[in-house]
């Protein structure tokens, strides 16, 4: 009798236990509180929101129309609360044919559907008539066509690159909002978008949250009841702590109960809080010294121009270098790979970042599904940067520390940004462990925008600054490493980098017929040895990613790149 | 006196402009612009960051851009007879050619349209109008507190000239005025947020879904950044009023009250304050201006959202129409403190007479 009771009990208590889960009321957790680092807002319309402050809100309200997998950090089909099922692609490798899930609703009834996809590609293809700086992000989609029922897009692009996907996917944001209906199209008075009240207040929304209000510290986002699944928290408060120590403090106090990236000294101690709860991952968070290849004082274009200015192409549709002025220093790749050599990362990375950071052998992240792992850091190894030096030609002849050529002294300056104190770090111990070889360095650290234009005009010695990689990972850096990127002016490989093998290289990894992750990597892994071997950059580090929250939160399980990873599930006490 | 006044506030437009002028320039003169950071993205095209500076108009000459900052993109028109004819704004194809043009939709400051911030790309005036409640409520709140502590305490300071009292509020008034802002506030965090957990860390209101619900709430979150951006204040009045007083006390006047027999609490509060307020009156007016530049750093530590963060960031960022939008707040607010103080001035000492 007793063993049946026993038995009886413990097969009730295995299936109630998930259903107390199931049980669980929207809304019924505590909110998620998280500080936004900057002053203000800008618009909480996805078309038009450039920051990442902003973005930090429309994550939550508009739908993605591409899901991307966690782990891969690349689009996957079947991905929860995107819009597309699965896709398939025409052999040509233009043609995409996305099937859409139905069970997506806007939170005021209305379905989330293709025709909603059609008018935000048509909002992104008319850009500037209302301020957005995404134009480009269309450039490369000729047509976008819808079913008659709304859930099947096919999407046709000017050519079969890899980077396709990319510009398929986009947050979508409600039609209806807008007044705009298939029949109305492209016609429509898009620059009404700037005035318009979606700007900010955001009523409509098709993620886990619905807009409540916007002031000049706080953003409140309710929870979604019309959401395809229950929402536990409450909702999501987005609150300006524009100080970074202050924020930290402030998490730790448990008056914010998620923080992202906080300031490398902090890690320590919230690691070791019994309260809070971290995870780690390597970042697309890159800094790098970039030496100029090209005499600064003669900036010119790196490729053969028509007399429209538009880049003569060659039959492999790639540009048509022009020889540049070398730079006096750095035109010699065996002073930029003994200035590699020279540099111990290690040192930099504790000293910089308290050791939160991967040191990067070429251009792309540890991270990244095409990483070449078998391609290994350059090592510090001071003798060997002395013997290149020396076989390039720069001894000390006069004694004085500092290596010469032709009565030339081996000095530069070296610029980066003011206010960042991590680049200043960094700046300062290249300059440490140069003067260790007889190379003298000048830093200083100047206004952000000024180093940009200094950057951009090509005029500069050396200049350390970052990037950050696009997410989902897409590897292809073309414009960066590329010919057709060197223009005075305007273009980002302000170094004046050229090598044709990395334009044919970096176009054939980008147009592989059927972009399938294993059959570019090749590619980019021989890309990667080659742009060490030139030293394209002299490659520094990629900073670790970090996330907290406080432990009364369950379910949190981050992912790269993804703080908010089933946010709908936490159980946050309140 | 409304005369004066209204005089006073005529003289004030030449000065507000030459400020105006004098900004645009050291501010178009600063190396750098906004333009190459708003299109800082590799993946953007070249041609595209150019015509961006083309569209904002940077590549015109400095004094067209101050003026279409003053007069707008839009044209004047009076009685149909144009005054301004405005700009047409470049329209760029998405491989950045220029395919043609279309009206220019910003109004000018003469027409108290000052723009989008290039940033946050909302109207300036919304803007500066959601965070001027929060830098008054702040500035305010801090010079009361700094005018009710510090003259009481310099009165008292210099009517027991060389006590233990005296001597220790002019310690702690160089302590206060030396202890940097950031530092102080910091601490207050640490000691009174963290530590204690008897004050809110920072913001307006408490941060849940609901946030201020009672006037406690907002009381509660006043306290330390008030009493951060209040000790200087503090500092400097007892320091001036202490000197002030102690000027008046040494008059014939004075030494004549206390010869009738008055009280001494009538002698010092009644009779010496009154005098020694004249100069504090001058503090007044310049006081006012500095409610919106002095609260940067306290704003900043505080996440209070003022003001003053904006401004900064706003330079930082070269965000134009912003930056002047600001500046001009600033003239007018200037202005209109010194004329504060000198009508102060005038009702405190009757020897003055406006006109």
């Amino acid at each position: 009798m007793k063993r049946t009771t026993i038995f009886v009990i413990v097969i009730l208590a295995t299936i109630l236990a998930p259903m107390t889960v199931f049980a669980q009321e929207p809304g019924s957790g505590g909110p998620i509180i998280e500080g936004n680092g900057g002053t203000s807002i800008g618009p909480i319309n996805d078309l038009r929101c450039s920051g990442t402050d902003c973005r930090a809100v429309t994550q939550w309200l508009a739908v993605g129309f591409l899901g991307v997998d966690p782990v891969t950090q690349y689009f996957a089909p079947n991905i929860e609360g995107a819009m597309v099922k699965d896709w398939t692609v025409s052999e040509d490798g233009m043609t995409y044919t996305f099937n859409l899930v139905d069970n997506l609703v806007w939170s005021d009834g209305e379905p989330v559907d293709g025709w909603d996809y059609l008018f935000t590609y048509y909002a992104y293809k008319h850009a500037d008539e209302f301020e957005s700086p995404y134009g480009y992000t269309v450039d490369d989609i000729d047509t976008v066509e819808v079913s008659e029922d709304g859930y099947t897009v096919t999407v046709k692009f000017l050519s079969a690159s890899c980077g396709v996907l990319s510009d398929a996917a986009k947050n979508v944001v409600p039609s209806h909002v807008f007044g705009w209906t298939p029949e109305i199209g492209e016609s429509f008075d898009w620059a009404s978008l700037i005035e318009h009240p979606y700007e900010v207040t955001p009523d409509v929304s098709g993620g886990p949250f619905v807009f409540e209000s916007m002031d000049s510290e706080r953003v409140v986002l309710l929870t979604n009841e019309n959401y395809y699944k229950t929402v536990i928290p409450e909702g999501f408060l987005y609150v300006t702590v524009p100080d970074q120590v202050v924020m930290a403090e402030r998490f730790i106090a448990g008056e914010l109960n998620v923080i992202d990236n906080p300031q490398a000294a902090k890690r320590e101690e919230i690691r070791n809080n019994p309260n809070l709860q971290s995870y780690s991952y390597t970042a697309g968070l890159w800094d790098y010294l970039s030496l100029n290849f090209a005499n600064p004082d003669n900036p010119m274009d790196g490729f053969e121009k028509d007399a429209d200015g538009n880049p003569v192409l060659d039959e492999n549709g790639l540009p048509i270098p022009v020889p540049q002025d070398p730079h006096p220093l750095f035109g010699d790749v065996r002073v930029r790979r003994a200035i590699q050599l020279a540099i111990d990362l290690d040192e930099i990375m504790e000293k910089a970042v308290l050791g939160e950071g991967t040191v990067m052998p070429s251009f792309l992240s540890v991270s990244s599904w095409a990483f070449d792992a078998d391609l290994a850091p350059i090592a510090r190894d001071v003798d060997a940067a002395k013997a290149l030096l020396a076989e390039a030609g720069w001894t000390d002849t006069d004694g004085d520390g500092i290596l010469d050529k032709d009565g030339v002294k081996f000095s530069f300056e070296l610029l980066t940004n003011e206010g960042n104190t991590r680049r200043g770090q960094i700046a300062e111990l290249v300059q440490q462990h140069l003067a260790q070889v007889g190379i003298e360095v000048q830093v200083s650290a100047i206004d952000f925008n000024q180093l940009l234009d200094i950057g951009d005009a090509q005029t500069f010695d050396a200049i350390i600054l970052g990037w950050r990689n696009s997410y989902p990972d897409d590897p292809d850096w073309t414009g960066l490493f590329t010919t057709d990127g060197d223009i005075v002016g305007s273009g980002f490989n302000s170094m004046s980098y050229s090598n044709p093998e990395v334009d044919r290289l970096m176009k054939a990894a980008n147009n592989v017929p059927g972009c399938k992750p294993e059959d570019r990597a090749p590619l980019y892994w021989e890309l990667q040895r080659i742009l060490q071997d030139d030293q394209a950059y002299v490659w520094l580090f990629n900073q670790n990613g970090f996330y907290a929250a406080n432990k009364s939160i369950e379910n949190w399980s981050p992912q790269p790149n993804n703080l908010f990873w089933q946010a709908e599930t936490w159980k946050i006490a309140k | 006196m409304g005369r004066y006044v209204l005089r006073r506030l005529i003289q004030a437009i030449p000065t507000i402009l030459g400020i105006t002028v004098l900004s645009f320039l050291i501010m178009s003169a600063a190396p750098g612009g906004p333009a190459a950071a708003l299109t800082f993205d590799p993946k953007v095209p070249a041609k595209q960051r150019e015509a961006m500076q083309e569209k904002l108009g940077f590549n015109d000459p400095l004094p067209v851009q101050y003026v279409r900052w003053l007069l707008g993109e839009k044209p004047i028109k009076v009685l149909g007879v144009t005054l301004w004819g405005g700009r047409d704004v470049p329209v760029f194809d998405r491989q950045g050619n220029e395919i043609g043009t279309k009206p220019g939709t910003s109004g000018g400051i003469i027409r108290l349209d000052f723009g989008r911030s290039l940033f946050y790309k909302r109207p300036v005036i919304d803007m500066l109008k959601q965070r001027a409640g929060a830098t008054v409520q702040l500035g305010f709140t801090a010079l009361v507190l700094g005018f009710s502590i510090g003259i009481p305490i310099g009165i008292l300071s210099a009517v027991r000239r060389g006590s233990l009292f005296d001597n220790s509020s002019r310690v702690l008034a160089v302590l206060f005025n030396a202890v940097p802002v950031f530092w102080l506030g910091l601490m207050l965090i640490l000691v009174f947020g963290k530590w204690l957990g008897a004050l809110p860390m920072g913001n307006q209101c408490p941060l849940t879904i609901k946030g201020c619900v009672t006037l406690e709430d907002r009381v509660s979150h006043l306290v330390l950044p008030v009493f951060t951006l209040g000790t200087g204040w503090i500092a400097v009045l007892s320091r001036y009023m202490r000197t002030s007083t102690l000027d008046v006390l040494s008059q014939d006047y004075i030494r004549t009250a206390q010869a009738k027999g008055l009280p001494n609490s009538k002698v010092w509060f009644v009779h010496a304050t009154r005098n020694a307020l004249i100069p504090i009156a001058t503090i007044l007016g310049p006081a006012i201006p500095s409610l919106l530049s002095g609260a940067v750093i306290t704003e900043t530590i505080f996440s209070w959202p003022g003001l003053g963060r904006l401004s900064f960031e706003a330079v930082i960022q070269q965000d134009y129409p912003m930056v002047m939008a600001v500046v001009l707040l600033s003239g007018v607010i200037t202005v209109l403190g010194y004329l504060l103080s000198d009508i102060l001035y005038a009702l405190i000492d009757p020897r003055i007479r406006l006109g």
